[in-house]
């Protein structure tokens, strides 16, 4: 037998000297990654965990390695995500499980499983500050006795609370389980197997049940069912609700989602994104770091210093101060150009994380997003994709069916640009006027809108409806926003920077040994007859192998007219997805799906970069 | 304890006829895309500001969710809006739900007194 260990049945490993693990589980918008912090300090290491591409945040607290999951309502394989974290919780020596004091009847239904799972725990009983301004009371010691476990109050983002769940740690314990399920339905179920296995194959989970080789069980609706009850049971003894009044998150979050209110709404959120990201940021802040600090004055700054070591125009010139210049071109970039975009990216996605508004915003797009074969959830990825195209295509997993992450996936990869190089194309259509930059964007949206159109025509299999909890509308903590932009924006750059030095790397060593103009020879009837470009266009496209944006910063140094500037964006654009990107898709996807994408995209971005150039040449 | 509740939607059904037809017109005028019968006895069929009692949820994986959610066969929710050829918007206690329309036209629903009256 493979798979999942069972910790339960094994012997407790206390003063063994061994590393115990600590899982923290709960849904989500619950606090679980603020607690996380709290155990682990500052020291957290992202990694794979085994057997899937899925990042899991790891720490150490004492003799614990702390494990971060994804936020699920269950544990079970309804989509990706909630089969990683069903994983990770099955490796669990002690579960720390996060419930918001406000959310007692979702958040127990996940307790009582952990406790008919089998596994010991406790309970952090999270946000109760929150209940309390609510007029929702909850009384812990009669919660403890009913579930059969330790149950700690906090406050997390406030640090408070922290003390009494470690002193606590050591109680953990598996809790109150449902006394219909008795040990002969378990073996059952499972002969030999494990309590937490054999459950989840009595509920049907079918991915355990092919891990033991046994059948998949059909009782999760009665499981379920009496689950349920007994929650409510719960809730109804432990939980005071005195406020029966509708509070103001709540009145806010009922205009989001009228439709007279909700839509203008959110439009007013689109032209206000425009205005700090289009505005402010891709024009104000790049102008000044880009062009008075990186162009102006730290690139003739290196061009001295390196002009005075080294003759000008030797190969090693060429590589460090040279037009692709790992010390010229890379900074300006990576520093002038990207960097202000993509940390006020990440800024608005915490922002719009931590609000609570992107479910909502998932509800108002879900009757647009249907007629790309998606439900309102797509959403998610979509909007990170935007950050980074690799983020959301790991996001996918969010999604109900296979079906639907074929679809997002190929969207993604096709017509969504990533920050990195939103930015670099808003700085190089500032030089043309707003009508081309708009023009863009119109042409993309249309080409996404008919691409998924022609997706929910041609993929076979069906997509699965929204079902999506809308959690309370808050306001955002500034210190978890600005952890969040940093953490995100920090490891998203230092990606890019790998990439473009790679790139720069590359470029040079093809521009130095002559191979980059018999490539720009060899592509000539692509780029000079088809899409006419001038013939330098081809290194663009080489760079933009790596990455997009890297592409389309290969375009600055040329002398482009508007409609060619145009012509060229957009196809760099539905050029291949990066580099990074693209081993995510080989991933998640397999190499079947990475080849149609990766010659469906070349091709889609040269048709139609070339009936453009077409369009252009009658119009213009 | 199924059975009840069988019967307790299939009293909605009937009852709720007459005045589930009139909501179907006033839809169609809306969307034009179905006509009354579909909404009939779904949760499609419900407006915002009632209340109604979850029957049956077809989908496996949307009922198993929806039990998560405290939404499930048997749940009392409210409809807080719904979004033109959008989801459903639910509420029960202090949770709020989107379902999304094709979902919808597949969950059973009956009036909150006759669910009382199935179960007596």
């Amino acid at each position: 037998m493979s798979g999942a260990t069972c910790h339960s049945a094994s012997p407790p490993s206390v003063g063994s000297g061994d590393r115990r693990t600590l899982v923290l589980a709960g849904n989500p918008n619950v606090g679980k990654s603020v607690v996380f912090g709290l155990l682990t300090g500052t020291y957290v290491e992202v990694s794979n965990f085994p057997g899937t591409t899925v990042e899991i945040t790891r720490g150490r607290h004492g003799g614990y390695d702390v494990l971060d999951t994804p936020g699920v309502y269950g544990v079970g394989s309804l989509n990706e995500e909630e089969a990683v974290a069903r994983d990770v919780i099955l490796t669990a020596d002690v579960i720390v499980n996060v419930v918001d004091a406000v959310h007692l009847q979702r958040d127990l239904f996940l307790t009582l499983q952990l406790a008919d799972l089998g596994l010991p725990m406790v309970v952090a009983l999270n946000m109760v500050d929150e209940a309390r301004a609510q007029g929702v009371g909850v009384d812990r010691d009669l919660l403890e006795d009913l579930l059969g476990v330790p149950v700690v109050e906090m406050v997390a983002v406030d640090g408070a609370g922290l003390d009494a769940l470690l002193q606590r740690l050591d109680e953990a314990r598996p809790g109150h389980a449902d006394l219909l399920l008795e040990d002969e339905l378990f073996d059952a179920a499972l002969p030999g197997g494990c309590r937490a296995d054999a459950l989840l194959v009595l509920e049907g989970d079918t991915t355990i049940s092919e891990r033991h080789g046994v059948a998949p069980g059909s009782q999760r609706d009665e499981i379920y069912a009496r689950r349920r009850v007994r929650v409510d049971d719960i809730v109804g003894h432990v939980v005071t609700d005195t406020d029966d009044g509708l509070s103001l998150a709540a009145r806010i979050s009922r205009l989001m989602l009228e439709p007279l209110t909700g839509f203008p709404l959110l439009a007013g959120l689109l032209v206000a994104t425009y205005v700090v990201l289009g505005q402010w940021i891709a024009g104000g802040v790049v102008g000044v770091t880009e062009e008075t600090i990186m162009l102006g004055h730290w690139e003739p700054f290196i061009r001295g210093v390196v002009g005075g070591l080294m003759e000008q125009g030797s190969a090693l010139y060429t590589f460090l101060a040279g037009e692709f210049g790992v010390l010229t071109m890379t900074p300006t970039y990576l520093l002038g150009v990207i960097l202000p975009l993509v940390v006020g990216f990440y800024l608005l996605m915490a922002l719009l994380e931590d609000s609570g508004y992107l479910p909502r915003i998932a509800a108002l797009a879900d009757r647009g997003l249907t007629a790309l074969g998606l439900n309102g959830r797509a959403i998610i990825p979509l909007i990170l994709g935007l950050g980074c195209v690799t983020m959301g295509t790991l996001t996918t997993r969010i999604l109900g069916s296979k079906r639907e992450r074929f679809i997002a996936t190929a969207l993604m990869a096709v017509a969504v640009p990533c920050s990195a190089q939103i930015a670099v194309i808003a700085a190089l259509m500032a030089r043309v006027g707003g009508g081309y930059a708009a023009a863009y964007f119109g042409l993309l949206i249309a080409i996404f809108v008919a691409l998924g159109t022609v997706l929910n025509r041609v993929v076979p299999g069906v997509s699965t409806s929204l079902l999506i909890d809308l959690p309370p509308l808050r306001v955002p903590r500034l210190k978890n926003v600005l952890r969040k932009t940093t953490t995100k924006a920090w490891g998203f750059m230092r990606e890019v920077a790998l990439f473009f030095l790679a790139g720069t790397t590359l470029i040079s060593l093809l521009d130095i040994t002559g191979a980059l103009s018999w490539i720009q020879r060899a592509a000539a009837p692509l780029t000079v007859s088809w899409l006419r470009l001038p013939a330098e266009a081809a290194t663009a496209f080489v760079m933009g192998f790596v990455r997009r944006d890297f592409g389309a910063a290969g375009f600055f140094t040329m002398d482009l007219s508007a409609p060619q500037l145009l012509v060229a964006m957009v196809t760099i654009t539905l050029f291949v997805p990066c580099a990074a990107s693209m081993m995510v898709v080989l991933k998640e996807r397999g190499w079947r799906y990475l080849i149609g994408l990766f010659a469906g995209s070349v091709g889609l971005a040269f048709l139609i970069g070339g009936l453009l150039t077409r369009a252009l040449g009658v119009l213009v | 304890m199924n059975r009840g509740h069988g019967r307790a939607t299939e009293r909605g059904q009937g009852q709720g006829r007459g005045q589930g037809q009139g909501r179907g017109q006033r839809r169609r005028g809306w969307f034009g895309a179905h006509g009354g019968s579909e909404a009939d006895g779904t949760l499609l069929g419900i407006l915002p500001g009632e209340e109604c009692v979850i029957g049956v949820i077809s989908d496996d994986c949307a009922r198993a969710q929806a039990v998560r959610f405290g939404i499930g066969n048997g749940a009392h929710v409210s409809c807080v809006t719904k979004l033109p050829g959008g989801p459903v918007v639910l509420r029960s206690g202090r949770q709020e739900i989107a379902v999304g329309r094709g979902l919808a036209s597949r969950i059973t629903v009956s009036a909150p007194g006759v669910q009382a009256a199935g179960q007596a």
